[in-house]
């Protein structure tokens, strides 16, 4: 199992992410998509997901649609103009800290 | 093969179990309904012999009471920081041109009528008082078309806790003068022109607030929610 605090710091990145490729997802199929992308080694908790998701639409990069499915009401999250941008940046700002772990991770003493 | 779908009873179950443990609005309860609904399906797609009431109890050890409490409170903060941020780019849309043309003229005009005033502190007194004339008649608005079912979305909530917050600024506005020994003196033209300013700044946050921040919520609400919006 991976070490969740880890991820717990790139859970909007996931979330916007996640939402970036498909259009529309709800709470619970969030938790599944990130379980079923990394096999089960990273666990969304439900207590983290939903503030999370509530932040980000609260910031204004989320809006909702709700659609009766199964006799029962499910709350879609979707992208906005400003969660498209902020992805982008996001991304970037994630694929720059990797990189910048990567040159940690490969030091050795005597190297520049 | 049929995927075994929870029935009606058994969502119902599910609103009563969430509302017992404390989430009393009705939009986060129709979330967590449709998250534990999910996740029993899921879990009767392995073993559909599987009792509901112990899926139910099994999905809810991965919430516990805590983290419905702070789903309360981190919703309630979400819908608050979406309200300052619409309101206040409303209330931004009026320093562009051809607005600001209509933001100076309600400057210019208060600053004129400030000055019909003998002793300029009085201004803030009436202005709390067309201030607390707004706010309840803004409430009784809200009483009377308050929704026919006692289910309460955060929302409402949010809108008044809103309407708190400007009968706060209310009463600082009559508290003012004797706070800072402002009684019997009079305002330089400065300050009028800042009071003016000022004024209209609050009076574009609470039409930033209630109507456009409050009409962009409620219309994305009514469609899901026709019976709890209004």
């Amino acid at each position: 199992m991976a070490n969740n605090k880890l991820y717990k710091g790139s859970l909007a990145t996931i979330i916007l992410r996640l939402l970036e490729e498909n259009d529309r997802m709800y709470g619970y199929e969030i938790c599944q998509k990130v379980k079923e992308l990394t096999d089960g080694q990273l666990i969304v908790t439900e207590g983290a997901l939903y503030p999370a998701l509530h932040k980000l639409e609260g910031d204004g990069f989320l809006r909702v649609e709700y659609q009766e499915v199964d006799g029962r009401m499910r709350k879609y999250y979707l992208l906005t103009e400003d969660g498209q941008k902020e992805t982008a940046s996001k991304m970037a700002e994630l694929e720059s800290f990797i990189k910048q772990m990567q040159l940690l991770l490969d030091w050795k003493p005597g190297m520049a | 093969m049929n995927k075994q779908k929870l029935d009606q009873d058994q969502i119902r179950t599910l609103f009563e179990f969430i509302e017992q443990k404390g989430v009393k609005f009705y939009d986060l309860q129709v979330e967590l309904v449709d998250h534990f609904a999910s996740a029993i399906e899921a879990k009767w797609e392995q073993a559909p012999e599987r009792d509901f009431t112990v899926l139910m109890t099994e999905v809810y050890r991965s919430f516990n009471d805590y983290e419905f409490k702070r789903l309360i409170r981190t919703k309630m903060k979400a819908l608050n920081r979406r309200s300052w941020r619409m309101a206040w780019s409303f209330c931004r849309s009026f320093l562009t041109w051809p607005k600001i043309a209509l933001t100076l003229l309600a400057v210019v005009t208060l600053h004129q009528f400030i000055g019909y005033f003998q002793n300029g502190v009085d201004i803030f007194r009436w202005f709390a008082l067309v201030l607390f004339a707004v706010i309840i008649s803004f409430g009784v608005y809200l009483y009377r078309n308050r929704p026919k079912r006692k289910k309460f979305l955060v929302f409402n909530q949010t809108v008044l806790l809103l309407l708190a917050w400007f009968n706060l600024i209310a009463i600082f506005f009559v508290q003012f003068p004797s706070w800072f020994d402002l009684e019997n003196t009079s305002l330089t033209d400065a300050q009028i022109w800042g009071v003016s300013g000022f004024m209209v700044f609050i009076a574009l946050m609470f039409i930033g607030f209630f109507f456009y921040s409050r009409r962009d919520m409620h219309r994305e609400l009514e469609d899901a929610f026709p019976k709890y919006v209004r």
